[in-house]
């Protein structure tokens, strides 16, 4: 009892001593870091809970049909309007409110999802955003793929709204590419505004002319190819038994360890997962860099872009490629091949539109 | 680097980033406490208790979170901080980002 008592106080005061000496170091930036980065987050979250007992306080009591404007107080959210109405079932009724309530009536913006290769003139109907008409401004061999808004952003806080819209924004991007073979795709809430009277479609017209020498090149540099997006993950359990079967010195510890007390069994444990951690990144990169090699080499282009997190498994590198046509297949062979390596899986998507060359 | 500690309620949030922060605390404990032990200053009846300890800690830690069902929340405040940290990493080490930052201070 003792010795725990001690061991306690011992720990104890090496943590007091660690921060302090960690805090003292590390002062000002840490200071800084929190202000800019946890605070608003940690705000944030706090508000959102706050919000969230208190609608289900409030809700609980008799008003249950204004539940949705209590919502909208407590939190501040401003949807800009329900969801359902975003959705793509083309609803008839709702729409002429919907574009009133903007002021889209007369839109004088044109929303742009991408200029595509083609002087064509067509209507590709009412597939876009909030069910708006989506058509083409051709200038000179190529052509705007736009539907008329109001000069307003699309805003909304609500993120189921806003992903539904970028959803949309992405469909109307794959029919485009499919009709028009290439496209150089939009951001998400491109709005070309008119000013003074301009008619909204000259303004555009003047834009793809201005741009037009820029334009043309990107067209002929992403033409015949397509944008894949390429993500190799590796299972950290498998990996992990691979290495500890394979390492002499995981082993040793390993065998070590069987002989020793609890307390330092323990210590010994927190050794191995540390040497087989250690391990794991030295050939993490090491995959890395052959993979890398082995894609680059099928490839027209390649684009590095930032891991993610996943649950179960560790995003090794996720890459945004322009393919040429005649070459997707030799490069599915070669991530088929990493795909049956041991610990390794591929997700490959795409055909995109060429988001990240352009 | 959004720190979502959002798990229906507060007593969630706040609990996980409390046993988030302890755990963090018992990380860096644990490298002192190997910087000792190999360093050579401790008794082998000293490693045994430091270890034991340890591992009472280990215990007592997994324990509240199984209770509370908090071991989701804790993880991602542990996330979190880990981007945050990776971010502010990656902006000190990475040459292409200052200029990338200063431009956007630039300009807003």
């Amino acid at each position: 009892m003792e010795k725990d008592l001690r061991a306690r106080k011992a720990i104890e005061q090496l943590v007091r001593q660690e921060v302090q000496r960690i805090a003292s170091e590390t002062k000002d930036l840490l200071r800084e870091m929190v202000r800019a980065t946890l605070l608003p987050e940690l705000r944030a979250a706090i508000q959102d809970s706050i919000s969230e007992v208190v609608q289900e306080a409030l809700s609980e009591e008799i008003l249950p049909v204004r539940e949705a404007d209590i919502f909208e107080e407590v939190s501040g959210v401003e949807a800009a309007f329900p969801e359902e109405e975003v959705g793509e079932m083309p609803d008839a009724e709702g729409e002429p409110a919907l574009e009133e309530a903007r002021g889209t009536k007369n839109g004088s913006g044109r929303y742009a999802y991408c200029v595509a290769d083609s002087g064509e003139m067509v209507n590709l109907g009412q597939i876009g955003i909030e069910n708006s008409e989506v058509y083409t401004i051709p200038y000179n061999g190529l052509c705007a793929v736009v539907h008329n808004c109001s000069t307003e952003p699309y805003k909304s806080e609500d993120e189921e709204v806003v992903k539904g819209w970028v959803q949309i924004h992405q469909k109307v991007l794959d029919v485009a590419m499919e009709r028009f073979a290439t496209v150089l795709p939009l951001g998400f809430d491109t709005i070309i505004k008119s000013e003074d009277e301009v008619e909204p479609d000259q303004v555009v017209k003047d834009w793809l002319k201005d741009d037009f020498e820029n334009l043309r090149e990107k067209m002929d540099r992403v033409r015949g190819n397509q944008e894949f997006g390429i993500q190799v993950f590796y299972d950290p359990k498998v990996m992990g038994e691979v290495i500890a079967r394979e390492s002499e010195e995981i082993q040793k510890l390993q065998v070590e360890m069987a002989s020793q007390k609890p307390g330092m069994a323990y210590m010994y444990k927190q050794k191995v997962e540390k040497a087989v951690k250690e391990e794991m990144e030295r050939r993490a990169e090491q995959s890395f860099k052959d993979l890398y090699q082995a894609i680059r080499n099928q490839v027209d282009d390649i684009k590095v872009e930032k891991v993610k997190r996943d649950r179960d498994k560790t995003m090794l590198m996720n890459l945004s490629c322009l393919v040429l046509k005649e070459k997707v297949e030799d490069l599915g062979n070669v991530l088929e091949g990493i795909d049956n390596m041991d610990g390794f899986s591929v997700r490959f998507t795409g055909p995109w539109a060429s988001h990240s060359f352009v | 680097m959004p720190l979502d500690i959002d798990e229906g309620n507060l007593k969630h949030g706040v609990l996980g980033l409390v046993i988030a922060l302890v755990e963090i605390i018992r990380d860096t404990l644990r490298i002192e406490a190997f910087r000792r032990m190999d360093g050579g200053s401790l008794a082998d009846e000293e490693c045994e208790r430091l270890g034991e300890a340890l591992l009472d800690l280990d215990m007592a830690i997994e324990e509240i979170k199984e209770e509370q069902g908090i071991t989701e929340a804790v993880q991602q405040v542990r996330d979190g901080l880990d981007d945050i940290a990776r971010e502010v990493v990656d902006r000190m080490a990475n040459p292409v980002r200052w200029e990338e930052e200063a431009e956007r201070q630039g300009v807003c």
